[in-house]
């Protein structure tokens, strides 16, 4: 392959809207989870059970929406919706197993997080196959369509790019967004990260740092299970085993990458669905895709090894507090 | 006085029992409170917990060939069980052990597909091999570690990514036996692999078995970490480290090189539980070898308690469970998938290690109270 012809290949996929497409559509687990895991580990709770809340939300969002069209009686519509809620209140529910370790029992943070992922591992493998009777995967449900918003989606370029998503992948977008605004100018967002910087000050002045941990934790917990929903009800349209495959650890690398900022999560995330959409056309650009699978990870030691500007975690992340 | 220096000698014996004994109520509490738990599980859903234990047990120790396996299985988790009990001895938290494990066993297979000398020459080589380059995976978080102080989970879970993603590339497109559809490296020489117990010990087995001589290195090694940490300096300065840096720096131990050291250390555990692995059973590198012995690692070192003789019986149990699952699987029609959500339990129970310790330290702190009122402002006044 002769340089011109190799440069004219990686000017075609930079032009096409599918790139960027793909790129918005990949990064949106991603992005919600690693938001989750910003609000976490800033009330000062390290998240490694991201994975597992993703995957648990993944399993209740396709159970929810099949039950909601198969036994409740809802449209093929409104089904989804049904099971982003109760992936998002299972999220929740799931997370706070980790808040009460890791708050409450003053447990390890880390070590209550491998447990929980392996139990998420467990338990949704275990329950697919007590629910519906086969090993692996749920049978199809009912999921999300693209919404294509009125007058924007004809915009050329943009509007496929922006404007034609399913709906979670809007919701990324804009809880980045406010994510940004309630952890840097809201009274609430300075006591969680009070919580997480330096617990007794909070504590002295009044703000409880039990309570802002298990706020910050049932954040990710809903997140989490949103974007687990994004994976069963809207990137395919069925829970399968093991289904998020180390997008929670991908995106602990996106929070870190972007500093534990909401924005900077949403940006990392969006960093690392691009190089992802690249490997959907590996063999165009002939590049093995393990190396394209591996730039998160080599990314985010790059910036830990401080060479893009130091990136400091919480002061008293992975502390247990304890009020004595 | 030979009475009273029996006494004296009883009453010692009577305390390090008790000392051992309380140290394994936890984990024994836990696996039992686990085994309810899923018992629990199992009838909600309809399953016959009782048929789905026996089934359990029957499949991972009823029988020479069942006890085999269950053993086959807990060697890679007693090497992964070490790396991460050793680090664990010095405050860190190697989450990375799999991909140490996958690239230490390519490395190591590597060698051994390329060279046939005499097996005395070529076992300890790849040995060698595998744990150098597991630990050479380690080096970069111990290294981050010391210098910008970037937390190992991150980092060590960022090269086991890459580790594996490395090694999957290395096998699919450089290793790969042009004869298999597998994606596996060529077999590596006869004189590469370990010999299977019933070859060396033909009076022990009644039919030819693959439990290989890597059994009796992960014994010499759980042993051999046990004496590193309790009988020599090294050991000592590790687990100072591990204790309390602030004091360590303060007496004279460097935290930056011992960090460096245990993870190094780690991660050759883990190397070789690869490459004994490769050597001993399956003869080639296939890609994703590693049912996770990894992350297993963490659970079996959790449950022993970081103590290297601990990791045996721990890495077992993982092994039965494995094992077991099957026959739960086959004999009750229980998901297999039990066993991960047992291996969750157990973990969080143990720690959240409040759950046990609350009696006892409501008891301390009442104590505390009574000695001093003050105690807690000037508690608080050094913190700040």
């Amino acid at each position: 392959m002769d340089i011109g012809h190799a440069l004219g290949v990686v000017l075609d996929i930079l032009s096409a809207p599918s790139t960027y497409q793909a790129m918005l559509r990949i990064s949106t687990p991603l992005a919600l989870a690693a938001i989750g895991g910003t609000f976490c580990e800033r009330t000062g709770v390290v998240n490694i059970a991201l994975e597992g809340i993703m995957l648990v939300g993944a399993f209740a969002g396709a159970v929810f929406s099949y039950y909601a069209q198969a036994s409740w009686g809802f449209s093929e519509a409104m089904a989804p919706w049904v099971g982003l809620i109760g992936a998002v209140t299972t999220g929740m529910l799931f997370s706070l197993l980790h808040g009460l370790g890791s708050i409450h029992l003053r447990a390890d943070q880390v070590v209550v997080g491998a447990a929980l992922n392996i139990f998420a591992l467990g338990a949704t493998g275990f329950l697919t196959q007590a629910i519906f009777g086969v090993a692996g995967a749920s049978p199809r449900v009912a999921s999300f369509d693209p919404i294509a918003i009125p007058g924007l989606a004809r915009i050329p370029f943009l509007g496929p790019v922006l404007f034609n998503h399913t709906p979670i992948v809007y919701m990324a977008a804009v809880i980045a967004v406010a994510g940004q605004f309630i952890l840097f100018r809201t009274p609430l967002g300075l006591r969680l990260r009070a919580a997480g910087e330096h617990p007794k000050a909070a504590d002295t002045v009044g703000v409880s740092v039990y309570r802002m941990r298990y706020i910050g934790v049932l954040i990710s917990g809903a997140l989490g299970g949103l974007a687990g929903a994004n994976l069963s009800l809207e990137s395919v349209s069925q829970f399968s085993e093991n289904m998020t495959r180390g997008r929670g650890f991908i995106a602990l690398a996106a929070n870190i990458f972007g500093k534990w900022t909401p924005l900077g999560s949403w940006l990392s995330s969006l960093l690392f669905g691009f190089a992802e959409s690249l490997k959907l056309r590996t063999q165009v650009i002939d590049l093995p895709p393990e190396f394209i699978l591996m730039m998160p990870y080599v990314l985010t030691l790059v910036v830990l090894a401080g060479a893009m500007g130091r990136a400091v975690p919480p002061d008293a992340i992975g502390k247990p507090y304890s009020k004595q | 006085m030979p009475g009273a220096a029996g006494g004296a000698r009883r009453r010692r014996i009577f305390v390090a029992a008790k000392r051992v004994g309380l140290s394994l109520m936890q984990p024994v509490a836990s696996v039992i409170i686990a085994t309810v738990i899923g018992g629990v599980v199992m009838a909600a859903f309809g399953f016959d917990p009782f048929s789905g234990y026996a089934g359990l047990f029957r499949y991972a120790f009823l029988s020479e060939f069942n006890f085999t396996v269950t053993v086959l299985n807990s060697i890679p988790l007693i090497f992964t069980g070490l790396a991460v009990a050793f680090a664990f001895r010095c405050g860190l938290f190697n989450i990375g052990a799999e991909g140490q494990l996958m690239v230490g066993s390519l490395f190591a297979g590597w060698l051994g597909t390329l060279i046939s000398l005499p097996m005395v020459i070529t076992v300890p080589l790849l040995l060698i091999v595998g744990a150098v380059t597991g630990a050479l995976w380690a080096l970069l978080p111990g290294i981050l570690k010391a210098t910008t102080g970037a937390h190992e989970v991150i980092t060590t879970m960022m090269m086991s990514w890459i580790g594996l993603y490395l090694t999957s590339y290395l096998v699919k497109n450089v290793l790969m036996d042009p004869r298999t559809t597998l994606p596996a490296s060529n077999l590596i020489s006869e004189q590469a692999r370990l010999l299977t117990l019933n070859r060396v010990l033909p009076f022990l087995f009644r039919s030819p078995t693959r439990l290989h001589l890597g059994v009796v290195l992960a014994v010499l090694a759980a042993v051999f970490i046990w004496y590193l940490l309790t009988r020599t300096s090294l050991g000592f300065e590790v687990r100072a480290v591990g204790s309390n840096p602030f004091a360590a720096e303060a007496g004279g131990v460097s935290v930056r090189r011992n960090v460096i050291v245990a993870l190094l250390i780690s991660g050759a555990l883990a190397g070789l539980g690869g490459t004994v692995e490769v050597m001993g059973l399956h003869y080639r590198v296939y890609d994703h070898f590693s049912a996770g012995y990894g992350f297993t690692g963490i659970t079996v070192a959790l449950l022993a308690k970081n103590h290297p003789l601990g990791v045996i019986p721990a890495a077992l149990l993982f092994g039965a469970l494995t094992n077991g699952g099957a026959g739960m699987q086959l004999k009750a029609g229980i998901p297999i998938d039990i066993v991960d959500v047992l291996s969750g339990v157990i973990i969080f129970l143990v720690a959240a290690e409040e759950l046990f310790n609350a009696l006892k330290r409501r008891q301390e702190k009442r104590s505390l109270l009574s000695r001093s009122m003050g105690g807690a402002e000037i508690d608080g006044r050094s913190e700040a």
